[in-house]
């Protein structure tokens, strides 16, 4: 799976006077953070600045004047964005010609800005660094919103896993929790149980996009096959790359039953890499206690003599 | 001169590969359902095997079917709960018009679909944005996830002997092993270069095949088998051997029993409790029961020992006239070996129960029977050896290989079933490996459970042994212990059923022995009892049992 950064950059330049826009993107023409690019956006209004973000959410850093259509139009944007779009991740530079209007601590103090460039005092050097200080503070902050939105995930789906319920829908949460981390067209959940006397159960969901039900379902069996018949599934002591997809192990206890998540054609980036072991081992400590429980729930006799430990 | 020339070479079947793990053609074919039947434990002496019956439930869809029409998306936006509006075309693709896009392209998000008043929670992929002229982006397409479960059960009826041992779990993948094996016997596919796994009656069929078609009429056959020959191999030899008549030493690999002991051991964390070489050969009062044991080629120091002493009291079960055989003859008389047709030792065994039960009814030890046993499996066990087909006189003519045979095979049931039950016997089996192998039921468990029932199992509470079996089938006498059986299949978990917790610390001396209140004397024998082992009967049910 491809990581969620963008492979180029977009900057917001704001300002009235043209000749600025032109001598920033010189200024910064060669500027390259993690080899990607700048890509420049243009606005020379507080007001058109908004629609802009409005339709870009992703861009990472605007170069924001203050004196514009009005002598406040640059900090009623900064507003505007930060609390009507609710975008708290892009990095609002201020850039003004005029500190009066404007003073450093109070601009900081009252507004959500990450800069403050006074126009007297900016040179070509400060701007560059300033500039490629805010995209790497970007992408770090979009990086751990979605470290956080895919820990949320796994937390609620977590949460919600219950010992006392059917497992098909234990199983069902995790893999929609799994596709939710690492996006695919095809998912597979295969968990065989056993209890005391050999008996066993074996489940097998699949989630697809394929729209044709009958086409996602063959397609899915014809897949779990192949990855029943490679001899790299048995031999897997963790996670890996299983064809053209990744496996992630579900692992409850060798007496008690084992399983697997497929996750087909992706290849999970490093925090995805680092969440999806979590969430097995969340799975299948939910699915232990999911099968115990059927299982104490079967007995005849006293518990403790029946628990496969 | 080229030694293939002059002896006959069957091809080298392919070396066992070292594993990661459990390699995937040991695995049943997905594409072909996993066949019903019997199956037969791959591993060890005890033979267990069962039934297994499938079941497969139709999959269900996870989640019904999106119907057309427009309606509302509510998901997270940056953060807080957006409301969209979105359509639902056919295909089930669904357009949702948004400046701001709701994932990464190709990312997924969750959230809750209401169409008219019907809603639903739905998880959706992009696949597609549209953006104006001016980039500016317009909608997002999404595809919903769908999909479907299904459920199939399959069970394990009838095991036999033991009500189901790991190691048949292990063999029919329905447990993973600690570490990676080879659970069942493969062969290699020269054509495809690959491997693949067959059962363990059809390695046996075709092992025999290759050393028939390589014997010479009435030459020797020498087996020469090297490497790591695994467990099942030692038990197909045997099998092979014992039914063709060939002699060998395969047995005497002490490392093939020893590993494949321990192995089982570490697999399983059973542990047998067995009579040790010295307890079963040393003391008086002695009575041997030899199952099938060619001592005389397997274990000289511990055959040899047996025929030295000066008390010796023995019976010989065999399918043959082997040199054991001749020896025991010769020192107490041929009615001391009961030939019988091959894989008719538990007829046998169930004959004497039948003789103890019927004669001897006072014998049976009640009191051992109840503390240390699984009472309803030794009902299982009684009412099968009680049935008619198993009463001594039909036995005998049943098993016996020629009828000149009959009159002794039915004087030896009642003699063993009256010297097992003098007080003083101290009964030691000694069991072959292999024989009885392909049929299920293992007579050194039948004889186990004959000797349970009279209490003269495992030690006395001094530490004599009251009776039991020896694993010295193959061993050098430098190990004190075999461990490569299990106790002839009498120790399998505790049954639900069982009305007792069993004793776990009777019989550890580092555990001070507590009779039950209200017991009225000491006991005079115990036994070795470990945490969640308990006695179970073993009966054969009839599947278990060859046809003979």
């Amino acid at each position: 799976m491809a990581s969620a950064l963008p492979t180029k950059h977009r900057m917001l330049l704001v300002d009235d006077e043209p000749d600025i826009h032109t001598v920033t993107r010189l200024s910064l023409k060669g500027l390259r953070y993690r080899g990607c690019p700048l890509e420049f956006l243009s606005a020379s209004t507080g007001s058109e600045a908004v629609q802009v973000m409005k339709a870009n959410p992703d861009v990472a850093v605007i170069l924001l004047d203050v004196v514009m259509e009005t002598t406040s139009a640059g900090l009623d944007a900064c507003r505007a964005i930060r609390e009507e779009l609710g975008n708290r991740f892009v990095r609002i530079l201020l850039r003004t010609g005029q500190p009066g209007v404007a003073p450093e601590r109070q601009a900081i103090t009252q507004f959500d800005i990450d800069g403050y460039l006074p126009k007297a005092e900016l040179t070509a050097d400060r701007l560059y660094a300033a500039v490629r200080t805010a995209i790497k503070a970007w992408e770090e902050l979009i990086e751990l919103d979605r470290h956080r939105r895919y820990l949320t995930a796994i937390h609620e789906c977590v949460a919600s896993l219950r010992p006392f319920e059917p497992i098909e829908e234990t199983l069902q949460r995790i893999l929609d929790t799994a596709v939710a981390i690492c996006p695919t067209n095809l998912a597979l959940l295969h968990l065989e149980t056993f209890d005391k006397s050999a008996d066993a159960r074996k489940y097998f969901l699949f989630v697809s996009t394929e729209p044709d039900t009958v086409r996602a379902e063959a397609a899915a069996t014809e897949l779990a096959a192949r990855i029943a018949r490679n001899p790299g599934v048995q031999s897997l002591r963790s996670a890996g790359n299983i064809e053209e997809g990744f496996l992630e192990l579900l692992i409850l206890h060798r007496e008690l039953g084992h399983g697997w998540i497929y996750l087909a054609g992706v290849s999970p980036d490093e925090l995805v890499l680092k969440l999806l072991p979590m969430l097995a081992a969340h799975a299948a400590n939910a699915l232990y206690s999911a099968v115990a429980q059927a299982m104490l729930a079967a007995r005849e006799g006293p518990i403790y003599d029946m628990m496969p430990i | 001169m080229n030694s293939a020339d002059e002896l006959a070479v069957v091809a080298h079947a392919g070396m066992l590969e070292d594993q990661a793990g459990i390699p995937g053609y040991l695995l049943p074919d997905p594409e072909q359902p996993r066949p019903l039947g019997p199956y037969s434990c791959s591993f060890c002496g005890l033979g267990d095997s069962g039934f297994l019956e499938s079941k497969t439930e139709a999959a269900v869809a996870l989640a019904e079917s999106i119907t057309c029409g427009r309606g509302v998306l509510r998901t997270t936006l940056l953060g807080s709960l957006a409301e969209l509006e979105a359509s639902v075309h056919e295909g089930g693709r669904i357009a949702v018009a948004t400046a701001v896009p709701l994932t990464s392209p190709g990312g997924v998000i969750t959230g809750e679909l209401q169409i008219q008043s019907k809603r639903r929670p739905i998880t959706l992929r992009e696949i597609d944005r549209k953006s104006a002229e001016d980039g500016g982006l317009i909608s997002q397409s999404f595809l919903p996830y769908k999909g479907a479960v299904s459920i199939s059960d399959s069970a394990v009826k009838r095991t036999a002997p033991t009500s189901g041992c790991v190691k048949l779990k292990l063999s029919m993948m329905r447990q993973r092993a600690a570490f990676p094996i080879h659970v069942a016997p493969s062969i290699l596919d020269r054509a495809k270069g690959e491997r693949r796994s067959i059962s363990y009656q059809d390695a046996i069929t075709r092992f025999a095949d290759l050393v028939l078609a390589h014997r010479r009429p009435h030459g020797r056959t020498l087996i020469y088998a090297c490497g790591q020959v695994d467990y099942f191999t030692v038990f197909a030899f045997q099998e092979v051997f014992r039914l063709l008549g060939v002699r060998n030493l395969a047995g005497n690999a002490e490392h093939c029993l020893n590993a494949g002991a321990v192995h089982n051991e570490m697999l399983t964390g059973q542990e047998g409790p067995f009579l040790t070489v010295a307890q079963g050969l040393e003391g008086a009062n002695r009575f041997y029961l030899l199952n099938g044991w060619n001592g005389f080629i397997t274990h000289p120091p511990a055959f040899h020992a047996i025929l030295k002493r000066s008390d010796l009291d023995a019976y010989l079960v065999e399918v043959m006239v082997t040199e054991s055989a001749k020896a025991l003859a010769e020192k107490l008389g041929p009615e001391r070996v009961l030939l019988v047709r091959p894989r008719s030792d538990p007829h046998l065994a169930l004959a004497v129960a039948h003789e103890i039960l019927s004669a001897y009814a006072e014998a049976v030890d009640n009191r051992f029977v109840e503390f240390f046993s699984d009472v309803a499996t030794f009902q299982g066990f009684v009412e099968l050896a009680r049935s008619p087909r198993f009463a001594p006189e039909r036995v005998a003519e049943r098993i016996a290989p020629e009828p000149v045979y009959v009159e002794r095979i039915l004087k030896g049931i009642r003699m063993i079933a009256f010297k097992l039950t003098r007080p003083g016997t101290v009964p030691i089996n000694i069991p072959s490996v292999g024989l009885s192998q392909t049929s299920g039921a293992v007579a050194h468990c039948l004889w186990g459970s004959v000797l349970a029932i009279l209490g003269k199992f495992g030690l006395r509470a001094d530490g004599s042994p009251a009776g039991g079996t020896c694993g010295c089938q193959a061993r050098s006498m430098q190990r004190p212990r075999c461990r490569a059986c299990r106790g002839g299949a009498l120790w399998a978990a505790s049954r639900l059923t069982t009305r007792r917790k069993p004793r776990t610390g009777w019989g550890c001396p580092r555990t001070p022995m507590k009779w039950p209140a209200g017991t009225a004397r000491e006991p005079r024998w115990t036994t070795r009892i470990r945490r969640r082992i308990h006695l179970s009967f073993l009966f054969a049910s009839e599947h278990s049992l060859s046809p003979t």
